[in-house]
C-alpha cells in the first residue's frame, strides 16, 4: 500500500509525462491512470460518492475532449482536408493538434483526480503538516478539499430545490446550460456565507493562524522514501530532457 | 467556576450603521445561572452574545461602542477586544459549520478545541469522559462527523464547545432544528452543567427558555426591556404580547394565580419553579 | 387535485427502508400537518410527493399522474415543494427576481399579479430591489415560502418552514397561510404551537410508519401516547391542557 507522499510523486511523474511524453504514450498512460483503482489498493476510492463522481466525469470528459479535437479541427485550417458527410469537412492539422491537447488534458486531470478521489482529507493534512508547512497554509488547503468533497451533496441539494421549483436542470442540453446560473448561484452564495460563519466558529473554539493542528497518530504503513525520491528523481529527468530538447532545436 | 456578568450602559453601533444594534444595556447576571435572551429579529440579541465572547470587538474594532461589560473580575472597557475562549464559549446557531472540517472523527473535534484552550494532553481524556457523560455521546466518539444525523450533530457541536468547561456558555437559537424531546435533553444538560457554567442563550419561543431558565432579559430594537426573575417575568409577560409568543404561558400564569390554593394549581407553580 | 400514496415504501440503495407501506389519500383543500421524530420519513415524503424520489415499491398518484413517470419540473405545477435550506435555493440578485423564478419557469401567465400577491402576504413589497443575502436569514427563509405561493402551485409543501423565524414573523407566515383557503397545505414541522390550529389534520410518521392520521383535537388528546415514538407537545400547550381541565376552587 502507497502512502501519501508516494502516491502524490506518481501522480506529478503522470502530469509531467503529460508534457513531455509523445501522445501515444500519454493515451497508454492514461489507460493505467483508468484503472488504477482496480489494480491497486492504493487508489482504491475513498467512497461511494467519490466512484459515482470518477463515472460521472468520464461522461463530461468525453463531451468536452470530443468538442475541442473537433473545434480545433475547424479552426485550424492547415494541412490536408478529412471529407465529412453532407459535404462537411475538418483539417487534418487541427484534428490532431486538438487531439494532443485532449489528451494532454486528460492525462492531467484524470491524475490528478484519482489522487484526490483515493485519499482522505486527513492523509492529506498529515502530509503537509509532515512537510512542516504551517498551519496557515493546511487550514485553507483542508478546507478546500472539505469544500470540494462536500460539492456533490451540495450540488444535489441544490439540484433538488430548484427543481422542485420548476427549473429544468435535468432537462436537455440547452435548458441545463440555462439553468446552470440558478444551480452555480446559490453554490456560491452559499458557500461564501458558511465559510464566513465557519471561520468564526472556527475562532470561538480558539483556532487562531498559529495554532497547531495535531492529529492522532495514523496507522498506515509508510512506504520506503526512496520510492518517491525514485519517482520524482524520474519527472525531474524528463523535465530536463524536454528543456535540453528544446535548447537543441532552438 | 462560574463568572457573573454585569454590563453597565454598554451600547455598540456597527461601522456605517445609521443606528446603535445594543442602547445602554445594563443589567447584573448572576454566576451559575441560566439566562434567557429573548426578543424579536435585530433585536440586538446575537450582537450582545458575540459582544460578551470578544468577536464584536475582534471582528468590528472601529464600532463606536461605549459602557463597560464585566466578566467575573475582568472589566473590559466598552467591550473585550479578543475572543475569551476558553473562558467564554460560544455556540452558533448552525451545527454543521461547528465542525472544523479538519478533523474526521467527533473524538478528534474535541481534542481540537481542548489544543485550542491550551488544556494539557494528560487532562483530554478526561474532559472527554466528562463530556460524553454529561452529552451522552459515548457511541459518537468515534464516528465521523459527516456521517451524523441531525440530532447527533447538534450534541456533537455542543460537545465541541462544552469540553473544555467554559465558565460562560453561550448558545444562538440552539433550538432552531431541534425536536421537542431534543429541547428537553439541551434543558437537562443546560441545568446539569450550570453549576460550574454561566449560560446565556437566546430563544424565539418561550418554551426552552421555561424549561431552562431562570432570568429573563428581553430586547427589542437594542433597547433593555426587561431583566429579572421567573417570577417577575411571568407578572410582566402580557406586556410583551406584540414581540414574544407569550399566549400559552400568560394563559397559564393566569391559571395558576387562578388555581393557587388548588394542589395542582400549587404544583404547577412549583413546576414553574414560582415562588 | 388529489394525492395518493398506495402502499409506499422506500429505502435509500439497500439500506433500511426509510418509509414501509404508506397509504394515504389527500383531498384538494386540506390542511395537513406531519410530525415525528428526526429521522421518522418526513423530508423523505415530501421528496417521494414531487418525484425527487421514486418510490421502492407502491405508487404515488399526483393528480393523476404517476410521481415514477414523471418528472419533478413537470410535477412542480401541481406540487410546489420547499425544503429547509434557503441557501440551497436563493440564487436571484433581488427579491423580485427570486419570487419570479417558479412563476417564470411553469408559465403562468399572471406572473406580476403573482409576484405582488406573494410579496404582500409575506411583507416583502418594500424590499422587492434588495439583494437576498442583504437580509435577515429569517426573511430569506420567509421569502423562500414566498417563492412557493407566487408558484400558484395548487398543492403547497414545507419542511419546517418557521425553523429559525422570531414570533413575528411566525405570525406573518401563519397569517399568509391561513388566507390560502383553495390550496392544499403540507406542513412538515414539530412547531405545533403555531401549525396546529392552522391545520385539519395530522399525520404522525415514526420509524418510517404512519402512527396517526386524524384530526388535530384527537392528535392532543392521544398525544401522551406518541411520547415513546419521539413526539411530544411543546411544554406549554401540555401544561395549558392539563391547567384548563382542573376544577376552579
Amino acid at each position: 500500500m502507497l502512502d501519501v507522499r508516494t502516491k502524490a510523486s506518481l501522480v506529478v511523474l503522470f502530469c509531467v509525462c503529460g508534457f513531455t511524453l509523445p501522445t501515444p504514450i500519454q493515451a497508454g498512460l492514461i489507460l493505467v491512470v483508468v484503472f488504477l483503482p482496480f489494480l491497486t489498493s492504493s487508489f482504491r476510492f475513498v467512497s461511494g460518492r467519490a466512484a459515482t463522481a470518477y463515472r460521472k466525469y468520464f461522461a463530461y470528459a468525453f463531451t468536452l475532449t470530443t468538442v475541442l479535437i473537433l473545434l480545433n479541427g475547424m479552426l485550424i485550417q492547415n494541412g490536408s482536408i478529412v471529407q465529412l458527410p453532407f459535404g462537411l469537412h475538418l483539417y487534418e492539422s487541427g484534428l490532431l493538434f486538438g487531439l494532443r491537447i485532449a489528451v494532454r488534458l486528460l492525462l492531467l486531470s484524470l491524475a490528478l483526480l484519482i489522487f484526490f478521489l483515493s485519499t482522505n482529507i486527513r492523509s492529506i493534512a498529515v502530509e503537509l503538516q509532515r512537510l512542516g508547512l504551517p498551519s496557515q497554509v493546511i487550514l485553507p488547503s483542508l478546507l478546500a478539499f472539505q469544500f470540494v468533497d462536500q460539492l456533490p451533496i451540495r450540488i444535489e441539494r441544490i439540484f433538488a430545490a430548484q427543481e422542485a421549483r420548476g427549473a429544468p436542470v435535468r432537462s436537455h442540453m440547452l435548458k441545463r446550460i440555462r439553468s446552470l446560473f440558478t444551480i452555480l448561484s446559490p453554490l456560491v452564495l452559499e458557500s461564501i456565507s458558511e465559510s464566513i460563519e465557519r471561520g468564526t466558529a472556527l475562532e470561538l473554539r480558539g483556532f487562531r493562524g498559529t495554532s497547531h493542528i495535531a492529529f492522532q497518530p495514523s496507522e498506515e504503513r509508510v512506504t520506503h522514501p526512496a520510492v518517491s525520491i525514485i519517482l520524482l528523481s524520474v519527472s525531474l529527468i524528463l523535465v530536463l530532457w524536454r528543456i535540453f530538447q528544446w535548447l537543441l532545436g532552438s | 467556576m462560574a463568572l457573573g456578568i454585569v454590563t453597565d450602559r454598554f451600547s455598540f453601533r456597527y461601522p456605517g450603521a445609521q443606528k446603535d444594534s445594543l442602547t445602554a444595556i445594563s443589567l447584573s447576571i448572576p454566576p451559575k445561572s441560566r439566562c434567557a435572551i429573548l426578543g424579536p429579529t435585530s433585536a440586538g440579541k446575537t450582537t450582545f452574545l458575540h459582544a460578551l465572547a470578544g468577536s464584536l470587538g475582534s471582528h468590528y474594532p472601529h464600532g463606536s461602542s461605549a459602557g463597560v461589560i464585566t466578566i467575573g473580575d475582568v472589566a473590559h472597557t466598552p467591550l473585550p477586544a479578543q475572543i475569551l475562549f476558553p473562558t467564554v464559549s460560544f455556540l452558533l446557531q448552525d451545527p454543521h459549520v461547528q465542525m472544523s472540517g479538519i478533523y474526521e472523527t467527533v473524538s478528534e473535534e474535541l481534542h481540537f478545541s481542548l489544543s485550542n484552550a491550551g488544556i494539557p494532553i494528560r487532562l483530554h481524556e478526561e474532559h472527554l469522559d466528562w463530556v460524553a457523560r454529561i452529552m451522552n455521546i459515548h457511541h459518537l466518539l468515534h464516528r465521523n462527523t459527516s456521517t451524523l444525523s441531525g440530532g447527533e450533530l447538534q450534541r456533537a457541536a455542543l460537545a465541541t464547545v462544552l469540553v473544555v468547561r467554559p465558565q460562560v456558555l453561550l448558545f444562538d437559537e440552539p433550538t432552531t432544528s431541534l425536536d421537542i424531546p431534543s429541547q428537553h435533553n439541551l434543558a437537562r444538560v443546560m441545568r446539569a452543567i450550570s453549576s460550574e457554567t454561566t449560560i446565556l442563550f437566546t430563544d424565539t419561543s418561550l418554551d426552552l427558555a421555561f424549561l431552562a431558565a431562570d432570568h429573563f432579559c428581553v430586547l427589542h430594537k437594542s433597547s433593555l426591556l426587561f431583566f429579572g426573575d421567573r417570577a417577575a417575568f411571568l407578572r410582566e409577560l402580557e406586556r410583551f404580547s406584540d414581540i414574544l409568543p407569550c399566549h400559552n404561558w400568560t394563559a397559564i400564569s393566569r391559571s395558576i394565580i387562578t388555581h393557587r390554593d388548588n394542589r395542582n394549581g400549587m404544583r404547577f407553580a412549583r413546576l414553574l419553579r414560582l415562588p | 387535485m388529489s394525492i395518493e400514496f398506495a402502499s409506499v415504501s422506500f429505502a435509500y440503495q439497500q439500506q433500511q427502508p426509510v418509509l414501509k407501506d404508506l397509504s394515504l389519500e389527500l383531498s384538494d383543500g386540506e390542511r395537513v400537518l406531519i410530525v415525528g421524530p428526526n429521522g421518522a420519513g418526513k423530508s423523505t415524503f415530501l421528496k417521494l410527493l414531487n418525484g425527487l424520489l421514486k418510490p421502492t415499491s407502491g405508487s404515488i398518484q399526483v393528480n393523476g399522474k404517476d410521481t415514477r413517470h414523471t418528472t419533478t419540473a413537470e410535477l412542480a405545477g401541481h406540487v410546489s415543494v420547499t425544503f429547509q435550506h434557503p441557501g440551497d435555493q436563493i440564487f436571484a440578485s433581488n427579491v423580485k427576481g427570486e419570487l419570479a423564478f417558479a412563476p417564470t419557469n411553469l408559465k403562468r401567465n399572471n406572473s406580476d399579479q403573482l409576484i405582488a400577491n406573494a410579496a404582500h402576504l409575506f411583507g416583502l413589497e418594500t424590499l422587492l430591489d434588495k439583494h437576498p443575502y442583504d437580509l435577515p436569514q429569517a426573511s430569506r427563509k420567509l421569502l423562500t415560502v414566498a417563492s412557493a405561493v407566487a408558484s400558484d402551485a395548487p398543492v403547497l409543501a414545507f419542511d419546517e418552514p418557521s425553523a429559525g423565524l422570531s414570533y413575528s414573523e411566525r405570525l406573518t407566515l401563519q397569517e399568509a397561510l391561513q388566507t390560502m383557503i383553495n390550496k392544499t397545505l403540507i406542513i412538515v414541522s414539530h412547531d405545533f404551537d403555531l401549525f396546529l390550529p392552522l391545520c385539519n389534520r395530522v399525520l404522525v410518521l415514526s420509524l418510517g410508519m404512519l402512527m396517526f392520521d386524524g384530526a388535530p383535537t384527537r392528535f392532543i388528546d392521544k398525544a401522551p401516547t406518541f411520547r415513546q415514538a419521539g413526539v411530544q407537545l411543546p411544554l406549554a400547550m401540555r401544561l395549558r391542557s392539563i391547567l384548563e381541565r382542573l376544577p376552579h376552587s
